[in-house]
Parts: structure tokens; C-alpha cells; sequence
């Protein structure tokens, strides 16, 4: 059966609102949206220097002034603490690599403040320019769907979706790249976390299909993202 | 693998993050090594023993064995 214009592929709304909200929408600069795969969208690879990377995220425990304390009970924190953390729980970029530009003190203004005082934005003004291309991939990818309705827009198809993959597929390996050992330890426990229970959960459920005649749609592979987000919470509490 | 990562790191009057810092790792990584929940690569003892001036057997011992006599 082939698709009309006026008929739009059944999957393809899913497809494109998960990747686009997923990856484009909350990649456009927020640091409080920005957890964990989103920050690969603002991530430099390849250069350490400069920079504290990133613990796995919400696993990460900002410093805050009251660390200045030396508890009576433990040594975990001496009296000469490193400086606040300027960026939150990611603190990805060291204070002397903050730069500024006229976009990026356009779109901070707009932004709400988190409750501590300090803006959540990155100051990082590649993590705009980055976020907009993402919208941009999230958005060719969304064309085929919209082609459906609009005619012609089978034509972006295949670039749209092999740029966005190719995209994620890049963001995510230099977001990999600057991570430090054991937080790139706790990603790869995650991936085979998420590769293992996608594969188990898909296998039982084509197994069960024959009794209980549910199909197992192609589209049951978005499920190894959220799968992937649990393996990094139980792999981060077992470092903790 | 048991370590003396906290007490060298107090006796120095570091903090955890300080310590993070002088090793390009992250605060985390540094938690977890001193509790015992990681052990680090070997490039990373090595820097563990560069930072704090000693060699990676008076940082590091196997379960249950003594440190080095200094």
C-alpha cells in the first residue's frame, strides 16, 4: 500500500515528535533542560583543557558556599573549597572559558532565573548556535511527516532523517568524548543496560504476540532511550 | 582495593573538588574512589601518585594488606 499525500504514515508522528522534542527543543540552551544527552549538543570535544567534566549529571552535586564548613564527623569537605561551580550540576566549563555574545544576552534575558539566583543558561555561546541547528534537524526530520500534508515533502525523507541521526550520532560521541572515567563508565553501563532490556522487553513481546496478539511495532526501539535514562540512574547510584 | 585517598587528601587540607581539579576528573570520580566504589584506570593512579608525591602502592593496597613501611 503506498501513501497518498493527503495519507500520512502512521509512525511518523511519533518518530518526529520524539526526536524533535527530545533533541531539539530542550537543547536550545537551557542548562536546566540540559540533562545529560542534551549537554552533548553544547559538549567540545576533544580539548580537556580548561575543563571540569561532567558527572553523569544529576549524579553530580553542586557546591555550594556552606562547603566552605569542615564537618566534625567526616573530611569530605576541607576548608579551602574550590570556587562555586558557575553552571549548575553540569558545570561543564571552567570559569575562564565563559564567553559572551549579543545572541546569547538577547535569549538570557528571557530566561527565568533559577531559585538559588544564578541563571541556568550556558554562557557558552555555542550552545545557542548548537541548539539551533538541532531545531533545524529536528525539523527537516519532521518534514516528511509534514510532507505528507504539504506534497513535495517526500523528497526530505532520507537526507532529513540520515542528517538528524548522523547529527545525534555525532553530538552524542563528543559528548562521550569529554567526559571523565568513570562518568564514561557509568554511560557505557547504561547503553548495555538499555541494549540488553530493549532487546529482553522486544523478545518477550514478539514472543507473546502470538497469545496475546499484540503486534510489536518497529517504533519499540524509541523505548531504548527512556530505558537508557534508568540505566544511568541505577548505574550512577552504584558509584555514589 | 583499599586506599588512603582521604587521609592523604586531608592531611593536605584539600577539598574533594580541589582534588577533582588537580586531576582533570571529575568530583564525583574522586568520591568514589575514596569510598571504595571505583577503582581508577591506571593512568589515573599514576596521577594520583603524582599529585600527592608517592608511589601507587602507598596510595593503593589489596584488600586486607598492610601499606608500605615510608
Amino acid at each position: 500500500m503506498t501513501n497518498t499525500p493527503s495519507e500520512a504514515p502512521a509512525e511518523w508522528p511519533y518518530w518526529s515528535l520524539f526526536l524533535f522534542g527530545h533533541f531539539g527543543g530542550a537543547s536550545a540552551g537551557s542548562r536546566r533542560l540540559n540533562v545529560e544527552i542534551y549537554t552533548s549538543l553544547a559538549a567540545r570535544g576533544g580539548s580537556r583543557v580548561g575543563r571540569i567534566r561532567s558527572a553523569a549529571g544529576f549524579n553530580a552535586r553542586r557546591r555550594e558556599e556552606s562547603d566552605a564548613f569542615l564537618s566534625g564527623t567526616n573530611v569530605n569537605e576541607a576548608v579551602d573549597p574550590a570556587p562555586t561551580e558557575p553552571l549548575g550540576r553540569e558545570g561543564v566549563t571552567a570559569v575562564g572559558r565563559c564567553r559572551s555574545s549579543e545572541s546569547m544576552r538577547r535569549i538570557d534575558s528571557f530566561l527565568d532565573s533559577s531559585p538559588n539566583g544564578r541563571k541556568t543558561l550556558s554562557c557558552d555561546p555555542r550552545d545557542f548556535h548548537h541548539g539551533l541547528l538541532t531545531l533545524l534537524v529536528g525539523a527537516m526530520l519532521a518534514a516528511p511527516w509534514l510532507g505528507t500534508v504539504l506534497p513535495g515533502g517526500k523528497l526530505f525523507l532520507i537526507p532529513g532523517t540520515a542528517l538528524a541521526v548522523g547529527w545525534i550520532l555525532f553530538a552524542f560521541r563528543r559528548y562521550l568524548a569529554q567526559l571523565d572515567e568513570l562518568s564514561l563508565r557509568i554511560q557505557y553501563e547504561a547503553i548495555a543496560f538499555s541494549f540488553g532490556m530493549t532487546l529482553l522487553l522486544g523478545v518477550t513481546a514478539a514472543s507473546a504476540s502470538s497469545v496475546t496478539h499484540l503486534t510489536v511495532h518497529p517504533g519499540w526501539i524509541v523505548m531504548a532511550e527512556p530505558l537508557r535514562g534508568l540505566g544511568l540512574v541505577l548505574a550512577a547510584r552504584k558509584y555514589r | 582495593m583499599t586506599n588512603r585517598l582521604r587521609v592523604l587528601r586531608a592531611e593536605r587540607r584539600w577539598s574533594q573538588a580541589a582534588l577533582a581539579g588537580r586531576l582533570s576528573v571529575s568530583r564525583q570520580t574522586v568520591n568514589a574512589i575514596e569510598n571504595e566504589k571505583y577503582d581508577p584506570s591506571l593512568p589515573l593512579a599514576f596521577k594520583l601518585g603524582e599529585v600527592f608525591g608517592l608511589s601507587i602502592e602507598e596510595i593503593f593496597q589489596p584488600n586486607g594488606a598492610a601499606p608500605p613501611a615510608a
